[in-house]
């Protein structure tokens, strides 16, 4: 009796790791592209901003924006007149 | 208003991270990179995502999105319609060089009145990037429709009065030309602005004009003999001579216009519409020469006569009272104020000679 329950106890254990080894067999979610294609659902999901927001960070900081905007080009208006 | 510093043109604001727009990535409207760099970062980067439009703001907006491309203020078909109208086929590419270089960039997009100030502006957020639903009538509409409707509409012409539904109904730019029209052009009206239907009409609020209760017994006399603007429109702005070309010293496109003055004149109705059955109509002269786009080759416009250099005009400054409205002969006999064969330049007689008022309507006697 004791020995059919260690049996069980054995392959009950090699059910659940076998278990788990088909679960990571499974495709792996792949990242969705950054535009996604047009959507079906009525509307457009919005995804989650990234951890790390490099773009906010800087475009939401106008000491750094100051720092780092590039300087216009000083354009020359030739045009004269009533447009 | 002033132009914006380069950093004040994208600097997002903090309500903009909060908005329903705000909950998108960056990368997904414009592309580029997420990176701390930020040369890598801008790689790619679709500064207008309008010009990209596929799965951005049609996402969410299918409806405009569907009409907004063939509206005039997407397409400006208007444009190449008048050039080509007065050519031939084989010029037209030449023509279409030149539309190109001086005429496309006016081109409007949902950013460049949602989001920023017009490119041509120098562009820049008008809200920190949040999506301004009514554009501001001064940094985006009249900020390019500005030398004729924006100054007479403000009222910036010394001595002329704003229009009245500025000055005293505090009207915007949508209070008439709603979002529907502004998004979507009917198919009749892609190749000028008055050919389709009328509207905005100004009966559509005025709705007693002309009707059995009118009180103003002239409304029923001109009945639609008439365009309102004759009656109520006061000095506008007309430009003659605008040539285009490529800078030499800068390789950039410039024009020249040769005048821009204050003219009031009625003229025969140019346009064979039955949504504008006007005999009369206030006409404006248009910059366009025979030699406008001579820089790009000669004669482009072999078939200059066929349209009118003087033409259909809704002058954005309306008064209720008008030097020509003061009594019936302020008009009637009057022939300053009619476009007649002299006022024009000899050289564009030809063009106009359906619009010039050969016989000025006679005096009313004893007014």
């Amino acid at each position: 009796m004791g020995k059919l329950r260690i049996w069980l106890g054995l392959l009950a254990g090699f059910l659940i790791l076998l278990a788990g080894c088909a679960r990571a067999t499974q495709p792996a979610p792949t990242a969705t592209s950054e535009v996604p294609a047009r959507p079906t659902a009525p509307a457009a999901t919005a995804t989650s901003q990234p951890q790390v927001n490099y773009c906010v960070e800087c475009h939401t900081d106008k000491d750094r924006l100051i720092q780092t905007a590039k300087p216009e080009e000083e354009v020359i208006e030739e045009s004269e007149g009533a447009g | 208003m002033a132009p914006l510093e380069p950093w004040e043109k994208v600097l997002v604001s903090a309500s903009f991270l909060e908005s329903t727009h705000g909950q998108f990535t960056c990368v997904q409207c414009h592309g580029g990179t997420q990176s701390p760099d930020k040369d890598t970062a801008h790689t790619n980067l679709i500064a207008n995502p309008y010009t990209d439009s596929v799965g951005r703001c049609d996402r969410c907006h299918a409806e405009i999105m569907a009409t907004f491309p063939d509206s005039l203020h997407a397409s400006l078909s208007g444009y190449p319609v008048a050039m080509q109208s007065r050519s031939v086929p084989e010029n037209h590419p030449a023509l279409q060089e030149a539309y190109n270089n001086h005429c496309s960039k006016c081109h409007s997009s949902c950013t460049d009145c949602h989001i920023t100030q017009p490119q041509h502006l120098g562009g820049g957020f008008l809200d920190g990037h949040n999506f301004v639903k009514t554009p501001p009538m001064t940094r985006t509409c009249t900020a390019c429709h500005g030398t004729r409707v924006g100054d007479e509409y403000l009222g910036k012409h010394e001595d002329i009065p704003g229009d009245v539904h500025f000055r005293v109904g505090r009207m915007n730019c949508v209070a008439c030309h709603s979002g529907e029209s502004l998004h979507n052009t009917p198919a009749d009206a892609r190749g000028n602005r008055y050919w389709g239907e009328q509207s905005p009409a100004c009966t559509t609020c005025h709705t007693t004009v002309g009707q059995k209760d009118d009180p103003i017994l002239q409304h029923t006399i001109h009945g639609e003999k008439l365009s309102c603007q004759v009656c109520h429109s006061v000095s506008y702005t007309s430009c003659d001579g605008c040539h285009v070309a490529i800078s030499d010293k800068t390789g950039q496109p410039f024009f020249r216009t040769e005048a821009t003055y204050l003219t009031f004149f009625i003229g025969k109705n140019p346009l064979d519409n039955q949504n504008r059955p006007y005999e009369y109509v206030p006409l404006r002269h248009v910059p366009v020469a025979p030699t406008s786009f001579e820089y790009y080759g000669e004669n482009l416009l072999p078939n200059f006569d066929l349209r009118p250099t003087w033409m259909y005009a809704t002058p954005h400054n309306i008064q209720r009272k008008t030097p020509q409205n003061q009594s019936c002969n302020s008009c009637h006999g009057n022939a300053a104020i009619f476009l007649t064969a002299d006022k024009v330049k000899p050289e564009e007689l030809n063009a106009n000679q359906r619009v010039i008022v050969e016989e000025i309507p006679a005096p009313i006697p004893g007014q």
